[in-house]
């Protein structure tokens, strides 16, 4: 038998498939990466040369304690999985599933958590909050970040959520919520960019806002007992129904912009302090 | 038949008449070369990308030291566990045994578990009698941490997937030496024996050192036989105590380090450690270092 230039084409033509089915093949396969295999990545990781997990199913694995050696996760699912004690720092989580993650105790210091969704995720081992096992998102960036989760004591200083929304999840009709609403009670947002973030109904008492760049955030119905907000920017921030006993005022910028103060600041209220 | 040869122009093949190899002479060269492309990019496709170098000179053994402090172990059975563990590693015998291995040198880290599983002390690296001491002196002020259950499953999991993943060498055999005194109790989602086979297929030893004191004395060492122990040349070894655990610890040092078959599965609690030495001591390996992985 003889093949002749078509025949010889076919058989060209045959072999590219044959190679882009095995390399599809070998590529969905490696989208269930185990944490094994995960591990072996990152320990061979070269410095400078981030490991890159993007768009990776990686639900449900054990990942704790690892360095991820500021890895790329851009859009991967992380739906599930056990990020105790894990160190993310400067790593590349943006448009990531975070939902019901384990984030007992890690470190997301300079990670880019842009427009990532951290629904429910686990915080504690406790139910009597230890804030040692807070995660940490000092300089991060949570631009446009849906996050509903105790964060109680969680360090968010300098870090950049803008238009982050913290707003409560709707329940089902018939569903008791165990969280009603965000609580991040005596976190650190100083010098926080949070312009635009919806924090409706959260329970942020205690928390230090200082210098933070609060322009047109959503405080509506917020807790914000004991809050420091001093040298924030406030302007056109909504604190209609928040409550504001003992908060502290002094220096902020912006707040004959902000509305909803007549509301929240009771006059006469002996227990703000007053700029 | 064919041969494949570098002519003046590169490649091309020499075949013989009506095989299908002529055909590849026959055809038009723009297709060759495409054809023959398109080959090489699936060969490369299917190259599994180079792993990086280790960070340290090849070792005989990277062993991981497991030590339970769940509930039932408190301060003095730690301290008698980590002593023990202590004075095995400083012993001569054991030095001995290391320094005589064909790289003289071995890997120690050493895991404490109970409800979950931490790395109390990472890897180091023993080539002479100092390191040996140094690391000794380190086992000895590991802090006492505590916890609640029996994870066995746990721990082996996190050894598989965390410790082993992570040797920062070659090493001719990966030991894993369990020690506890009492049987799983966690109900963890991958059974005890499942996950021992998983780090065996990677080419582990899994030794076990049940310590038999307690209510699960008379079982614990048949579980751990059934359980816990895998691998070629793997073996239990109990220790009919806490205060025996020293004992125990450094005979097990000495067979896991050295690589030689205990000569049987088990090494049993009553039986004197002289005894199971000498019988160390004759009895060629044949756990051979052509089984082992590197």
């Amino acid at each position: 038998m003889t093949l002749g230039n078509a025949g010889w084409l076919r058989v060209t033509l045959a072999a590219c498939i044959l190679g882009v089915s095995v390399f599809a093949a070998g590529q969905s396969a490696a989208n269930d990466l185990t944490a094994r295999e995960v591990t072996i990545k990152l320990f061979d990781a070269e410095p400078d040369k981030p490991v890159d997990f993007s768009d990776l199913n990686l639900t449900l694995i054990d990942l704790s304690g690892l360095d991820f050696k500021r890895a790329v996760l851009t859009g991967a699912d992380l739906y599930g999985t056990d990020f105790s004690n894990a160190d993310l720092t400067g790593t590349d989580l943006s448009y990531t599933r975070l939902d019901r993650a384990t984030i007992i105790g890690t470190n997301f210091t300079e990670a880019d958590l842009t427009e990532s969704s951290f629904l429910r995720p686990t915080t504690h081992t406790d139910t009597r909050i230890n804030r040692s096992e807070t995660a940490d998102f000092t300089r991060a960036k949570l631009v446009r970040t849906r996050l509903f989760a105790r964060l109680d004591g969680a360090s968010f200083r300098s870090a950049d959520l803008t238009e982050a929304d913290f707003s409560p999840l709707s329940s089902g009709a018939n569903t008791i919520a165990v969280l009603p609403y965000v609580t991040i009670v005596g976190a650190d947002f100083s010098n926080a960019i949070l312009k635009g973030a919806n924090l409706q109904q959260g329970k942020l008492s205690y928390s230090n806002f200082r210098n933070a760049d609060l322009r047109e955030v959503d405080f509506r119905a917020a807790e914000l007992t004991g809050v420091n907000f001093a040298g924030a920017n406030v302007a056109g921030a909504d604190f209609t129904g928040a409550s504001m006993d003992r908060a502290i005022l002094s220096g902020v910028i912006g707040l004959n912009q902000a509305k909803g103060l007549g509301v929240a600041v009771k006059p006469g209220d002996e227990g703000i302090k007053r700029p | 038949m064919s041969d494949l040869f570098l002519g003046p122009r590169g490649f091309s093949f020499r075949a013989q008449p009506s095989s299908i190899s002529t055909n590849l002479l026959s055809f038009s060269m723009p297709l060759r070369w495409l054809f023959l492309a398109v080959v090489l990019i699936n060969a490369l496709l299917a190259t599994p990308p180079a792993k990086s170098a280790p960070k340290f000179d090849p070792v005989d053994t990277a062993l991981v030291i497991a030590v339970d402090v769940s509930n039932s172990v408190d301060e003095r059975r730690y301290r008698l566990q980590m002593n023990g563990i202590a004075n095995a590693l400083s012993d001569p015998a054991v030095v001995g045994t290391i320094l005589n291995g064909a790289q003289g040198a071995i890997l120690v880290s050493v895991v404490t578990w109970s409800d979950r599983p931490r790395m109390a002390l990472p890897w180091m690296r023993i080539a002479s009698q100092e390191e040996a001491f140094a690391v000794a002196r380190r086992v000895r002020a590991l802090p006492h941490t505590t916890g609640e259950f029996t994870c066995v499953a746990n721990m082996l999991r996190y050894l598989n997937d965390k410790v082993l993943p992570t040797v920062p060498a070659m090493a001719l055999r990966k030991v894993v030496d369990v020690s506890g005194d009492g049987q799983d109790n966690c109900n963890s989602r991958v059974a005890t024996p499942d996950i021992r086979d998983e780090l065996v297929r990677y080419g582990t030893i899994v030794n076990g050192l049940p310590i038999l004191e307690g209510k699960e004395a008379l079982t614990l060492e048949q579980w751990y036989d059934d359980n816990v122990r895998g691998g070629p040349g793997s073996f239990v070894l109990a220790a009919k105590s806490f205060e025996d655990f020293g004992r125990a610890i450094r005979q097990k040092f000495i067979v896991e380090i050295s690589g030689i078959n205990p000569g049987t599965r088990y090494a049993r609690a009553d039986e004197t450690s002289d005894t199971k030495i000498r019988s160390i001591e004759l009895a060629p390996n044949p756990v051979s270092r052509d089984q082992a992985k590197f």
